[in-house]
């Protein structure tokens, strides 16, 4: 009935909380082929969770105790990312805090329906929190604000297109490593757009190439650039290559 | 001669003419929605105040003939407006055709008599409308040998409820609480009465000497029951002072009662006020945005439009959420969004830019989009869809956009895990949070670039990222980084960039007309 998990170097994905929501993200990581495991306590739910068959395994607990967390793998060294989109916020805090207390490196995503409930998440432990109302008003403003572009950034995002938005992680042997990303001709050369860069040493904000300083690109930056998909591909392996 | 009046009728029916000059009539009388009532509205009042004015001053001073000109004037402007308010209160011509019709249809011979009973019926039931007289008593005195009557100028000053809305609503509270308010009145004469004959009885005999007729006796229970109490009469008499007594707990008790009669009603009668007045801002509006449902969607929806300057107007029927938007000083109407005449009162046909319809039940929203379809076949209308299942339902009712909430939240949710960096860079430029966003410059006629290849444009001299172009021929094709010597560049293309506000607007000046700058 389940999905197999697949062998050696697989992602695993971990959703608590069966709804609506879940099964539309549950859908699309079973798209993208990676393994998925369901935990939803209460058992109706659960069934119904089942039908959908996109999980690999799934579990009908509290997760009140550490040891049912370690159960589901949330210590797992390819277990990647923790959704949690259960209806009752309480819970959802409950497993981000202990969920976090067992894996420093795990990315969470909770829910949270207030600014109140998103700072409450974020002390928890949540990489990041999603406000649904927020997110649905914004696509909805962007959808009269900017329509072309949010077109082209949707096609772009969901991949409608040949072209990807990619972050590249800057390794310390990177051929980017050192380089203004002004005087830099590497990204025409691959016909990549470079939107701008995430320095993690100055500030966690994004820097955008349009702001005007020639920024130079270090270790342990993430850049970001737009493209086709081989262009991608072939720039990343030319500039980790050293 | 029968023949040739039923043409005639028939003519008027199938005339542009008559139509729009009827329409123009209704939108400057009647349409509260209008700009043009609104207008017509303040010089009206303007007319009467002055010319109010001008009786009040003519009392002691000779009018100079300039100022009587002016009267000449403005009564001219109230028979005009009576005309125009008589014309359009019954249209004859609709029901000599409808008479018609009816006698071909039953094959019996056509009564024009029969026609004009109605029609002249209609009409004077109009001319002797309480308001219509209003209007005649404030024309009628200016006719000289009617100057007799010239007090009834006073009369004009109501008809200046008929250009305000909130007093008309104010006098509707008296006509709806008629049973109560006379009850209290009949109550109230019944007192005066009573204690008028029991002071007349007692003291006007020769008693109190202030008492002559019963006239007297009447005036005094008047003054004293309105509390008002002038004391040029008193009772002397035991049985006078007992009467005064209850007079006076009388009068307070009546006057409590009509102020809480009035009071209620008037709150009752908020709503309506205040619906009226979120209509006549509407109609002040251009190209707005009509959002149905002011829930938690609804309500980051509308900050965001707010900061991007957008005109908004609210459809609620929740009071608590109403009253969230009225706090944040919000046009807000509180009513049903499904509603095709509210839909018609807002200006779904002209002043509405997009409707987006955000109740978190799918069939109400599915309702709201057939009921604006109705009016507007060409609107844009953003849905929000609650059940994957209804999605292609709302898509069939006319929606132009349907939001999945769930499938919005569940990619966004992807998205962040996938790349949490572009993300944020992409939720930036979207949105403009901190000042680069992502723009579509439109290469219009007079650009000096149509015709010249896109590397004639110098991106790098306003810091300004190209992703971009689309061409005006195909709209939905985007042509990601394109050569830049390869591509012509032709009127309406579209230019998407990502800059700032400042980068973008020299930017634009650029691309748009000059060429000082261009190397």
């Amino acid at each position: 009935m389940y999905n197999h998990i697949q062998a050696e170097g697989y992602k695993m994905k971990i959703i608590f909380g069966y709804s609506k929501l879940s099964a539309e993200i549950a859908h699309e990581i079973h798209k993208k082929g990676d393994n998925l495991i369901i935990i939803e306590p209460n058992s109706k739910e659960y069934k119904f969770g089942k039908l959908d068959n996109y999980a690999n395994k799934m579990y009908d607990y509290e997760c009140f105790d550490d040891n049912d967390l370690i159960e589901v793998g949330i210590q797992d060294k390819n277990t990647q990312t923790l959704f949690c989109l259960h209806n009752d916020f309480n819970k959802n805090l409950f497993v981000t805090l202990s969920a976090r207390n067992l894996n420093k490196e795990l990315q969470i995503i909770s829910l949270a329906s207030t600014n109140n409930d998103a700072i409450k998440l974020k002390l928890a432990g949540a990489t990041n929190t999603i406000n649904p109302y927020e997110t649905a008003a914004v696509n909805i403003f962007r959808k009269i604000h900017r329509p072309i572009s949010l077109k082209i950034l949707d096609d772009i995002l969901y991949s409608n297109s040949d072209l990807i938005i990619e972050e590249i992680y800057i390794k310390e042997d990177s051929i980017l490593n050192g380089v203004y990303f002004k005087t830099t001709k590497i990204f025409k050369e691959y016909n990549l757009v470079l939107l701008g860069l995430q320095d993690k040493e100055i500030t966690n904000n994004f820097i955008f190439t349009s702001r005007g300083i020639n920024h130079k690109i270090d270790y342990k930056d993430t850049i970001v650039v737009l493209g086709k998909k081989q262009d991608i591909k072939e720039f990343k392996l030319h500039i980790h290559k050293g | 001669m029968k023949n040739l009046i039923v043409k005639l009728a028939y003519k008027i029916d199938g005339s542009k003419a008559y139509h729009s000059f009827r329409t123009f009539l209704i939108n400057i009388l009647l349409n509260n929605a209008t700009r043009h009532k609104k207008i017509f509205d303040l010089t009206m009042i303007f007319l009467v105040i002055s010319t109010i004015g001008i009786l009040i001053y003519e009392v002691r001073h000779t009018l100079h003939p300039y100022t009587i000109y002016y009267e000449y004037f403005a009564i001219f402007i109230f028979i005009l407006e009576w005309l125009a308010r008589l014309i359009v209160s019954f249209e004859s011509h609709k029901q000599i055709i409808r008479d018609f019709e009816e006698s071909q249809l039953l094959n019996i011979q056509y009564n024009l008599f029969a026609s004009i009973k109605i029609i002249t019926k209609a009409k004077l039931s109009y001319i002797f409308s309480p308001m219509s007289i209003m209007d005649l008593l404030a024309i009628l005195p200016s006719y000289r040998p009617l100057r007799i009557l010239r007090i009834f100028l006073i009369f004009r000053l109501f008809k200046v409820l008929r250009y305000t809305n909130s007093l008309n609503q104010f006098i509707r509270v008296f006509v709806e609480k008629k049973f109560e308010l006379l009850l209290l009145l009949s109550l109230y004469f019944l007192v005066i009465f009573f204690s008028a004959t029991i002071l007349y009885v007692y003291e006007g005999n020769g008693l109190n000497t202030k008492i002559h007729s019963f006239l007297d006796a009447l005036y005094w229970a008047f003054i004293t029951v309105s509390t008002i109490g002038y004391g040029d009469i008193t009772p002397v008499s035991d049985a006078g002072k007992s009467v005064t007594l209850v007079l006076i707990i009388t009068g307070y008790t009546i006057i409590a009662f009509f102020t809480s009669i009035v009071t209620s009603s008037i709150s009752e009668k908020l709503d309506v006020i205040k619906e009226d007045n979120a209509l006549s801002n509407t109609a002040k509006l251009k190209n707005y945005i009509l959002v149905c449902g002011y829930g938690n969607v609804g309500e980051v929806l509308v900050n965001n439009l707010k900061k991007n300057y957008y005109e908004v107007l609210i459809i609620e029927k929740n009071v608590e959420r109403i009253k969230i938007a009225e706090s944040k000083k919000l046009n807000v109407i509180k009513d049903d969004a499904t509603n095709i005449d509210l839909l018609r009162k807002v200006g779904i046909n002209k002043n509405v830019k997009a409707v987006i319809a955000l109740s978190d039940n799918d069939t109400v929203n599915l309702s709201i989009i057939l009921a604006v379809r109705s009016l507007n076949k060409e609107i844009n209308i953003i849905a929000r869809c609650n059940r994957f299942k209804t999605k292609e339902k709302l898509k069939i009712a006319g929606a132009t956009e349907v939001i999945d909430i769930n499938e919005t939240v569940g990619l966004v949710a992807l998205g962040q895990t996938n790349a949490p960096v572009a993300f944020e860079a992409i939720d930036e430029i979207l949105i403009n949070r901190k000042g680069a966003f992502m723009s579509e410059i439109e290469l219009f006629e007079h650009s000096e670039f149509i015709g010249l290849p896109l590397s004639s444009i110098n991106f790098d001299l306003f810091n300004i990222t190209f992703l971009g172009l689309i061409h005006s021929e195909n709209k939905e094709k985007f042509i990601f980084n394109p050569k830049q010597d390869e591509i012509i560049l032709k009127q309406k293309d579209l230019l998407i960039v990502i800059g700032y506000e400042l980068t973008l607007k020299e930017f634009q000046t650029y691309v748009q007309s000059h060429s000082s700058r261009r190397l």
